[in-house]
């Protein structure tokens, strides 16, 4: 079982999307919506095989292979010191995952203290919001 | 010597409208905070908010979302929200070892201000932003947390106790080189410093909830104290017209409706800190946000008028110090000379008003770095050359006026 490397780690779902701060290495990530739905199982205290099983039951058109996918990006997220493993045992009972969505993705962005220089209000993607900046 | 307007006790500046829209939008709920919602959607000039109603955005972003809102400035809202938990997560992740260690060394430290409120109230990094993290511990501690905090890599940013003592008398501000600031208080308030003051917050505080970790924090009562306090210090103490910061009144009105507030203790505790003035002063502008937040009968419970005691002596004083005149002084001659005067004397003038919180000698020192730059020069070495070629050049100028002057006379 896993669980988040707090308080290095702090993180929040936002709009259904997870943010995850890490501070000392000063990275941002934003998690799509499947990412944030592993990301939260596991470190609820969910195995892999349980998220795993809980995408093939919530049904939905999916054109990935959970059973690939939820392994590898677990990996990324211990990989990238997210998650680590748990030191006390808890289990999450409710596991309610998103219908269809595309493969979980973990978007990184790096030097936190550059991204916190782009004005959330006048620099930004308007549709996206903060850290995505405005093309022109 | 007359005391202007501003500095007047009694004078209450009211909120500004987009502000009190805001606030009541995110305090009020139900329809009230509905309607002024719709006030504040109409009117705002979303490019044009100011600092304060950033502030208050990611809270008004969560009570938007709430209250069902989906209109089109839902994502600029939450822009806002993101770009606060970000910063507000980084200030959490650098302060988290430093409370570990404290806890470790069985240093007492009690959490203050927005860390204290967020862990009573379980709030999210988010949803209230936090530009430092405010901790008190006993005066008799405050050399031993101050090397904590400084093997942590967080130092004190006044060069001498002088220095801290004109500007925080309560504490001693950190900062880590990153920007993340830790206000180390030996005193909860700045209007209150002595020892033995804080004994009865010490004794009151209870067990809250923070980075994952139990932490000590104030009882409501005291939370809501020092939040009125601080919340109106800038119009009662310094010479500001306006509260500095409008997140204490989400925290007062978060603490009033998630505890029952024992009035009576508030009140009390309000009188021995001779703060009673000023807390009846920010209770103006709870109220104005929503009249239901503070009970009958408080208000009639709280001083009118200023006890002209230790408190007036203090702010006359600080409000009429040398720095300030000095202050007055050089703004005034920047003020008539504009921008574009480049003339020694008046770069100097503001070189040492970006810094007067800092000894002469280091003003000192940092100049020719700041005159290099102000005169646009590639290297030191090229100062006193500069110098001399302008200093001629103001002679000769001065020359061919007195000739001028002397033909003119003779014509």
């Amino acid at each position: 079982m896993y669980e988040v490397n707090e308080p290095r780690i702090i993180h929040e779902v936002i709009e259904g999307n997870a943010v995850v701060i890490d501070g000392e290495r000063g990275l941002y990530y934003a998690l799509n919506p499947v990412g944030t739905f592993l990301f939260s199982a596991l470190a609820a205290g969910a195995s892999p095989d349980d998220v795993v099983e809980a995408l093939a039951e919530g049904g939905g058109s999916r054109g990935w292979d959970a059973r690939e996918a939820v392994p590898r990006f677990l990996g990324e997220l211990l990989r990238q010191e997210i998650l680590r493993p748990a030191r006390e045992a808890s289990r999450t009972h409710d596991l309610k995952p998103p219908a269809g969505g595309e493969a979980p993705t973990l978007t990184c962005f790096e030097d936190l203290q550059e991204l916190l220089l782009i004005d959330p209000i006048h620099q930004v993607d308007i549709s996206e919001g903060w850290p995505v900046e405005r093309n022109d | 010597m007359g005391i202007p307007a501003s500095y007047r006790f009694g004078a209450h500046h009211p909120l500004k409208a987009g502000h009190l829209r805001m606030l009541k939008a995110i305090v009020c709920g139900g329809e009230e905070g509905k309607r002024a919602f719709s006030e504040w959607e109409a009117g705002v000039e979303f490019d044009e908010i100011d600092y304060l109603a950033q502030l208050l955005a990611p809270a008004l972003y969560v009570a938007a979302g709430e209250a069902g809102y989906d209109g089109p400035l839902r994502p600029r809202l939450k822009s806002l929200y993101t770009f606060f938990f970000t910063k507000t997560s980084l200030l959490l992740s650098a302060v988290a070892p430093v409370l570990e260690d404290l806890r470790r060394q069985g240093v007492d430290a009690v959490l203050l201000k927005g860390a204290g409120v967020s862990a009573a109230l379980r709030m999210p990094p988010g949803r209230r932003p936090m530009h430092d993290l405010d901790l008190l511990v006993a005066e008799t501690e405050g050399s031993r947390a101050l090397d904590i905090l400084s093997a942590c890599g967080f130092h004190s940013v006044r060069a001498t106790e002088a220095q801290r003592l004109y500007w925080s008398p309560h504490g001693h501000d950190c900062e880590n080189g990153r920007g993340h600031r830790i206000d180390l208080h030996i005193a909860a308030l700045y209007e209150h410093v002595g020892p033995g003051f804080d004994d009865g917050l010490r004794a009151r505080t209870v067990t809250g909830s923070f980075l994952g970790a139990a932490a000590r924090i104030p009882c409501p009562e005291d939370q809501l104290l020092l939040a009125c306090v601080n919340g109106v210090r800038a119009p009662l103490v310094f010479e500001e017209t306006y509260p500095d910061n409008l997140l204490w009144i989400l925290d007062a009105a978060g603490l009033i409706r998630g505890a029952a507030i024992d009035w009576g203790l508030f009140v009390a505790t309000a009188e021995a800190r001779g703060v009673s003035y000023n807390v009846r002063y920010a209770l103006r502008y709870l109220q104005s946000v929503d009249a239901g937040l503070v009970p009958t009968g408080v208000m009639e419970r709280l001083r009118d008028n200023l006890d002209y005691g230790s408190f007036y002596v203090e702010r006359a004083l600080r409000v009429h110090t040398r720095y300030h005149r000095r202050r007055q002084a050089i703004e005034r001659r920047n003020a008539r000379s504009g921008n574009r005067d480049f003339s020694l004397r008046r770069i100097w003038d503001r070189h040492r008003i970006k810094r007067l919180d800092e000894s002469f000698i280091s003003c000192l020192l940092s100049f020719p770095g700041y005159l290099k730059l102000v005169w646009g020069l590639g290297h030191f070495w090229q100062l006193p050359g500069h110098a001399l070629r302008r200093l001629m050049k103001k002679m000769e100028e001065r020359k061919c006026t007195r000739s001028t002057n002397r033909a003119s006379s003779t014509r």
